[in-house]
């Protein structure tokens, strides 16, 4: 037997006993055997090797891993630490998992006694009740979740929170939890709270400023009316020369200053909103004869020619609010004359687009004037504001003109274009959009009835109107036109005396100052219409007033009263205006 | 299709051949220790004029169930239909790059009716996977390729081809197979499992590996290694490393060739890029035959005609893992593959072959990779 056997071959052959021949019989067997054995063994001894190589691997690599997830957690941890806001987590059941030590100093909690337990225990409402309804967590159908609150600390004191809360999903989809941030915004909270409150209260100031406006422009108005009348009146009645120049003077400032007041009332409306815009039939032609006859004699006196110009496939009448167009091209009109020394100023409508159910026209103001430099442009258009200083001083006006056209014209749906260069003129010129009228051309002749036809045939003698009205001023005022023109009339100092003297009496027309003692001119308007003579319901009847606002237009209907005719009033106008009502009258 | 097996033991085993038909080419699978090899080649060759001659050194020949030392496993073939073609290439012709050698032998085998290459290549100085590389670069990709490189015992000294009438080293030779009759199936299994934590190459050139981890490779390698490392690289066929990378998503099994002591590198039978990851290999010997078995079924229905003659190419590896039970996972296949066919094949330096019919062809290490051809 060979001693270099396998150890275990040795041993299995000593058991064993076999004699020498058939050992060597088997030798070739053994020998095999012997070799399997120690290849075993030298396997076995390998793959511990191999497996001891592993476990230290396995273990350095175990070590460094344990260490970079300490080193990693130990940063989050330092960073979670050090953020002033709260960082949590939570379990599906709302129980909190993790809270950073911010925590504490926000609730007042202490973080260990928080963890493991619902987060509604320790996050109360207002009134310092659970806040069970935060996160539905029976049915999680969001992936995040954004709310603040106010909230009530453990202390009793108030907290705002903003509370945000996001999904942990797994990767199969599945919800495994949630994290999310508490951020005390009580500060922001009472900063947003004191905004709130000082924009109220600027806004109430700016209200009781506009109110205030409002006010005192219409109280002026009032005996500014006598001031412009009584100017008017001297002047008609031969002062001397040397009165001549004052009271010209005493006329000019009056009529600027109502000129100032209606502009601040006009532009106090369309800032505060209130502004409504008319929807009427109108004559087009009437508005351009109108700006024809305001501005003739002010061109004459500076040489300057004044062409209103519009293409003849316009037609005469339109719908829109007349009033607020004449502002506009009066305004524009009246700048360009006062800038203008020498040349034309000329007012041009287009056509630009006729469709089946509106006009699209454009208007265009232009004038050989002082012109605006560029860098001015811009300035012109705001509140206030004139291209120069001196210009006030030069030119005169508020400053609110050009304001209030832009204004206008936006409230129109349009805007004011301007082209100017300094030394050659201006060109402002605005697109609106007006719908058709159905009014036919024969009516609106009748509208358009011009009044200065009758100036020089017929007149106002003998017409019979009746006066309501309670200012003494006032009174005095009218008296004195309505004498000039030889009209035989009556004054009612209130609403009852006008529909007493109605009954009795009648008239060619009455004139109805709305606001007066024991009786409105409202009031006294119904009663009069609603009275049996039949000649009551077809008289004229027109409101004199100062106020000027939609709101009054409107009710004037309902009252039976057929228009309104402004205060102050210019004498002429006022003169024109009667004389063309009664026309009518007479024509109906 | 005609075939005929003989176990050549001596030189004078020529005189009984006991051959009843004209072969086409005689598939030759020679021991480094047979004694005459060349001289039975040429002699062959002579006898049987017009037949093609193909084979290489074997670190063990494969035929029937018999695994074999000291012999040439003899098959000869006769396809009724398939036409063959043979090519050859000089590696240092090619200034050893294999890349341009694999082109050179496709671009010379090229043809309307290829249907694949059987490729026979010296296993020591070849870069096998830059090899295939080549082989493929130009080819239609409906054409397949397998093969080995051939062995020598486990001396890792000299390999051969043998290619027509001569028998040399430092060659590559090349089967063309042409015609629609022919039908293939392939597949390459190993049985190997990896362990310990997966290593990333940090410093490498091609099929050399200098560096694991940061760390020298051959020092790691020589560390789980054990004693054995004094063994190297003959051991190192007992470790081989799975390898990883943008092309090979599914790992790969790369085998020592060589060490080098002075600058601490290892030299594999296919490249290990700089960035791939490699994890150590360990064998289990009933994995390992049931990587065989495996690889026998996947060639088996990877066609459905009836297989007539299979090429097992298996990694020499395997063998010393085996020892005394090799001959289990020679068997194993032949009974997937049942009686009617014949196989033969050689312990090799590497095996070339798909893993199977939806994958690019690749060289493999530690495996079993089966050709079969039927008509």
């Amino acid at each position: 037997m060979s001693n270099n056997y396998h150890r275990l071959l040795k041993r299995q052959l000593r058991k064993i006993d076999l004699d020498d021949s058939t050992l060597d019989l088997i030798a070739p067997l053994l020998h095999q055997v012997d070799e399997a054995y120690k290849a075993y063994d030298c396997d076995l001894e390998q793959v511990e090797n191999v497996l001891e190589k592993s476990s230290q691997e396995l273990f350095q690599t175990n070590q460094q891993l344990k260490n970079s997830v300490e080193s990693i957690s130990g940063q989050l941890s330092k960073v979670a630490g050090n953020i002033k806001d709260v960082i949590f987590e939570m379990d599906l059941n709302g129980n909190w998992s993790y809270l950073n030590p911010a925590w504490r100093k926000l609730t007042g909690y202490k973080v260990k006694d928080c963890l493991g337990k619902p987060y509604y225990q320790f996050l109360k409402d207002e009134q310092g009740n659970d806040l069970k309804n935060l996160i539905d967590l029976r049915t999680p159908n969001f992936k995040t979740i954004s709310k603040s609150f106010k909230s009530q600390i453990i202390t009793g004191e108030h907290k705002w929170l903003d509370f945000s809360l996001k999904v942990i999903m797994s990767e199969d989809g599945n919800i495994e939890g949630y994290i999310g941030a508490i951020v005390d915004i009580s500060k922001i909270k009472e900063t947003e709270l004191a905004l709130i409150e000082a924009k109220e209260k600027e806004s109430m100031a700016n209200k009781a400023k506009d109110e205030f406006l409002t006010t005192m422009s219409h109280e002026i108005r009032t005996p500014l009316n006598a001031v412009i009348g009584i100017s008017h009146l001297l002047l008609l009645e031969n002062p001397k020369p040397e009165q001549l120049e004052n009271l010209s003077t005493l006329k000019h400032s009056s009529e600027h200053l109502l000129c100032l007041v209606n502009d601040i009332l006009d532009f106090n409306k369309i800032a505060s909103g209130q502004l409504e815009l008319e929807e009427r039939d109108f004559s087009l032609n009437q508005v351009l004869n109108g700006l024809g006859s305001i501005f003739h004699n002010t061109a004459k006196e500076k040489d300057i020619r004044l062409l209103i110009k519009k293409d003849t496939s316009i037609p005469k009448t339109f719908i829109g609010d007349s009033t607020r167009l004449s502002q506009i091209l009066t305004n524009l009109v009246s700048n360009a004359i006062k800038f203008t020394e020498e040349g034309k100023v000329k007012v041009d409508i287009e056509v630009l687009e006729v469709k089946e159910d509106f006009y699209f026209l454009e208007f265009v103001i232009s004038d050989t004037g002082i012109g605006i430099p560029e860098d001015k442009k811009d300035k012109i258009f705001l509140s206030f504001a004139q291209a120069n200083s001196d210009t006030t001083r030069k030119y005169g006006g508020t400053g609110l003109g050009l304001a209030i056209c832009k204004r206008l014209l936006e409230i129109m749906d349009s805007d004011l274009e301007l082209e100017s260069e300094v030394g050659k003129g201006s060109t402002f010129s605005f697109k609106l959009k007006l719908q058709k009228s159905s009014m036919t051309d024969h009516q609106e002749d009748i509208y358009s009835f011009d009044a200065k036809s009758f100036h020089e045939q017929d007149n106002l003698k003998g017409t019979r109107i009746l006066v309501a009205e309670d200012n003494k001023v006032n009174i005095m005022v009218i008296e004195k036109f309505l004498s000039k023109w030889q009209v035989d009339f009556e004054i009612a100092e209130n609403g009852l005396i006008a529909l007493n003297k109605a009954l009795e009496n009648t008239y060619d027309m009455i004139l109805m100052d709305l606001q007066m003692p024991v009786m409105n001119g409202f009031e006294a308007s119904k009663a009069i219409r609603d009275s049996n003579n039949p000649l009551n319901k077809v008289m004229p009847i027109y409101a004199l007033s100062a106020s000027t606002g939609m709101d009054i237009k409107n009710q004037l209907g309902e009252y039976g009263i057929d228009g309104l005719i402004c205060k102050p009033f210019n004498p002429t106008e006022l003169f024109k205006t009667l004389t063309s009502i009664l026309q009518q009258k007479y024509i109906q | 299709m005609k075939i005929y097996q003989h176990k050549v033991l001596h030189l004078q085993d020529l005189d009984h051949l006991d051959l009843k038909f004209v072969p086409d080419v005689f598939f030759l699978f020679a021991s480094p220790t047979f004694i005459g090899t060349e001289e039975f080649v040429s002699k062959l060759a002579c006898k049987f004029e017009g037949a093609i001659l193909i084979g290489c050194s074997t670190a063990g020949e494969i035929l029937g169930n018999e695994v074999l030392d000291s012999t040439i496993a003899l098959t000869a073939v006769k396809f009724e239909k398939t036409k063959l073609r043979i090519e050859e290439v000089d590696l240092v012709a090619c200034n050893l790059d294999s890349y341009e050698a694999g082109k050179a032998i496709s671009s010379k085998l090229m043809g309307p009716d290829l249907r694949h290459i059987f490729v026979l290549s010296d296993g020591l100085i070849v870069n096998g996977a830059e090899l295939v590389k080549g082989l493929h670069a130009d080819l239609d990709k409906s054409v397949s390729i397998t093969g080995g490189l051939a062995g020598d015992c486990s001396n890792f000294e000299n390999t051969l081809v043998i290619s027509g009438n001569k028998v040399a080293s430092k060659k590559i030779v090349a089967l063309g197979l042409y015609g629609p009759e022919l039908s293939i199936g392939f597949a390459s299994k190993g049985g190997w499992d990896s362990f310990g934590i997966e290593r990333l190459v940090t410093k490498s050139t091609n099929n050399v590996l200098y560096e694991l981890d940061g760390q020298p490779a051959l020092e790691l390698y020589k560390s789980f290694l054990g004693d054995m490392a004094k063994d190297l690289p003959g051991s190192g066929l007992l470790f081989p490393l799975s390898m990883r990378d943008e092309d090979n998503q599914i790992p790969v099994v790369r085998t020592i060739l060589s060490v080098d002591e002075k600058n601490g590198s290892l030299t594999f039978a296919g490249n290990i890029p700089q960035g791939s990851y490699v994890r150590l290999m360990k064998a289990n010997i009933d994995r390992i035959i049931g990587g065989a078995e495996q690889s026998a079924i996947t060639a088996k229905n990877s066609t459905e005609d009836q297989h007539q003659l299979a090429f097992l190419i298996s990694c020499v590896g395997r063998r010393l893992v085996m020892k005394q039970l090799v001959e289990e996972e020679v068997e194993a296949v032949n009974e997937v593959f049942g009686n009617d066919i014949y196989t033969t094949g050689f312990y090799s330096y590497g095996e070339i072959a798909p893993f199977d019919k939806f994958s690019p062809c690749t060289l493999h290490n530690q495996t079993m990779t089966i050709t079969t051809f039927s008509e």
